[in-house]
């Protein structure tokens, strides 16, 4: 079982270092170094399939500019429309459907069952409507189901990763995460900001590396972390796996 | 090319700016004043007309003078006076052309007026009825006019001011086809060197082609509508003319400009001018009448013209035929602010628009913007900053 993951930057999913459109793991040769959100994705399958895809060099990234290579090849006649309830979010369901698109070529090259992994911030600026994380959730699954790809994940944080991994680092971890769920999206927000919060815990700005170091060392358990936004993920990545494993390429 | 262009005291445009590309292309809400804009412009182009008549100009768009003014502009712009700013590069030299408009009845002409270089330096000034050329004196206005003094100034009297005839020429060219109207372009024409407003004069017009451009107004058209033949003007008794066009269906059809359908003919209004001079041109809500099947051509047609191009749109499929890099430059979004004033920034700089782009066309991107939403909060972070 191959992971391709996709989404935001290196504090997220992680970077690229090559213009491939599925960059592989350094160790195999390609330029992918995981962020702190594929760490979480590996620890998961770890504890389902008694491997890490990290350690088996199954785990590989698409980047947004290979995405957007791959739309750019579609003819501009062919548009996607946002119904008025998807309004918003139809960024994320396209994302979806190209990047489901390169699960499935990734399937039928390695001959195995891929599982794509879409992870985006819910933001949750000013301008965004309330219900802006089921919107962004519910696109990004249609837009697999779209792409025919049957082991699609939505990975969305509500509002931002951070939050995830504060639920984890607090005073007492663990306990009332749902509550970090109404924190701002707004990185500028001075008391409410996640990033601002899990840097007076840790002591040092939350960048990639930090947050890498802290998942490796075993600082963040993902099946103890009990919110609303991360159990809607955890469930769909059962769901995923579940179907990954009866699926032939 | 016409770099940019302000204005106060027209209708919405209260205190507006706008930059313009080669090729600029509008967007917005109902109301949010693309055509106001258009309209803006072409007044301005009018100002500079050699014949100006600003009254055949208000007659035209079935306006008084008044109705150009603003009315939500408050106080401070409850005066008679419009005033804009004009910016254009001629040649190498980069040049300004500002002034003040009065709109009461007896004037209806600009009572102030500058053309200057960017760096300073004077070319003309006009102030309480006297004007000076370069770093000339003063001298009275001893003739009657409306809209730009620089109109009236005669050729011999500008001999030695090159740049201020390009400035006039340049203003000149500004051509609204704003008002297309199929009724209006199937009339006969007498002879014009300009189509009007509605698409009005289009055979006359299209009658003062050479072969050379009739030929590829033709090709262009045949780009469009593989089955088109030619279109023709034929010249009747009293200088009238009339257009026919010719289809490759069965043996060959011929067709008056009565009986060709609404669409071609819109096409042929736009195509004509892009073959013919160099002007600055305004086509109101482009998409009109147009198959889609057709807009991918029509809009590499309009993006590659000769000549300055600004269209409005409502349609995401106009932008989504730009290319990325083209739509950054040129799609600019019309708003209005909560005082009703009209505003403009380029639509992908807004971050909202921006962080899209790529994954999606730039008319998904547009689709998928709430465009009140994001205007909001830019003029929130605009008031805080």
């Amino acid at each position: 079982m191959f992971f391709l993951l996709s989404g935001e930057g290196p504090s997220d999913m992680g970077v690229c270092g090559s213009g491939a459109d599925v960059c592989e793991l350094e160790a195999h040769g390609g330029g992918f170094r995981p962020g702190p959100m594929a760490l979480l994705v590996d620890f998961l399958a770890a504890r389902r399939l008694d491997y890490s895809p990290k350690e088996f060099l199954a785990m590989g990234l698409v980047s947004e500019s290979a995405i957007a290579r791959r739309k750019r090849r579609m003819s501009p006649r062919i548009m996607s429309l946002p119904r008025s309830e998807d309004k918003g979010a139809l960024y994320h369901k396209v994302y979806a459907i190209l990047l489901g698109e390169i699960a499935l070529e990734t399937a039928a090259e390695k001959g195995m069952a891929v599982v794509p992994v879409f992870f985006r911030d819910c933001d949750g600026s000013r301008s965004s409507p309330a219900d802006e994380w089921e919107r962004k959730r519910r696109s990004i699954v249609q837009g697999f189901e779209q792409a025919k790809c049957p082991a699609g994940v939505a990975m969305v944080p509500k509002p931002k990763s951070e939050c995830w991994i504060l639920c984890a680092v607090q005073k007492i971890p663990y306990r009332d995460c749902a509550k970090l769920e109404e924190l701002s999206g707004n990185d500028a927000s001075p008391k409410r900001a996640p990033k601002k919060l899990l840097e007076e815990i840790l002591g040092k700005s939350p960048d990639a590396a930090v947050l890498v170091e802290l998942i490796e060392c075993g600082a963040v358990d993902p099946e103890r972390i009990d919110m609303p936004s991360f159990n809607a993920f955890r469930t769909d990545f059962d769901h995923a796996l579940h179907v990954a494993r009866s699926w032939k390429p | 090319m016409i770099r940019s262009v302000a204005l106060k005291n027209f209708k919405s445009l209260v205190d507006f700016r706008i930059d313009f590309e080669k090729f600029t292309c509008l967007v917005g809400l109902n109301g949010a004043g693309k055509s106001t804009v258009l309209q803006a412009l072409d007044f301005l182009g009018n100002l500079m007309l050699e014949d100006v008549d600003v009254n055949r100009w208000l007659t035209s768009r079935r306006w008084k003078a008044s109705d150009m003014l603003s009315r939500t502009g408050g106080e401070k712009f409850r005066r008679n006076t419009i005033h804009f700013e004009v910016e254009m590069t001629v040649g190498e030299a980069s040049v300004r052309w500002s002034g003040g408009f009065n709109c009461a009845e007896p004037f209806l002409r600009c009572t102030s007026e500058t053309v200057e270089t960017l760096d300073g330096a004077p070319l003309l000034r006009v102030r309480d009825g006297r004007y000076s050329l370069g770093d000339e004196a003063f001298r009275q206005i001893d003739f009657k006019y409306q809209g730009s003094v620089l109109s009236r100034l005669k050729e011999t009297v500008l001999k030695s001011y090159p740049l201020l005839q390009a400035v006039r020429k340049q203003v000149a060219s500004i051509q609204s086809l704003d008002l297309l109207s199929p009724s209006q372009m199937k009339e006969r024409a007498r002879a014009r060197s300009q189509v009007g407003l509605g698409g009005e004069g289009l055979a006359a017009y299209i009658s003062s082609f050479s072969d050379d451009e009739r030929r590829e107004l033709t090709d262009r058209l045949r780009r469009l509508y593989p089955l088109f033949e030619s279109v023709e003007v034929v010249s009747m008794r009293s200088g009238w003319k009339d257009l026919v066009f010719s289809e490759r269906y069965g043996g060959g059809l011929v067709s008056g400009a009565r009986h060709i359908n609404d669409g071609l003919l819109r096409l042929v209004a736009i195509l004509a001018h892009l073959v013919k001079g160099e002007r600055f041109l305004l086509f109101d809500e482009i998409e009109n009448g147009i198959n889609p099947e057709i807009i991918e051509e029509l809009m590499r047609q309009l993006v590659e013209a000769r000549q300055q191009v600004v269209v409005s749109t409502h349609s995401p499929m106009i932008l989504n035929w730009l290319d990325d890099e083209t739509a950054k430059r040129s799609v600019v979004l019309l708003y209005r602010n909560e005082f009703g004033h009209t505003r403009s920034v380029r639509f992908f700089d807004l971050p909202e628009a921006s962080e899209k782009l790529g994954v999606l066309g730039p008319g998904e991107v547009f689709l998928d913007t709430y465009l009140g939403e994001a205007v909001a909060s830019l003029e929130s972070a605009e008031s805080e900053g």
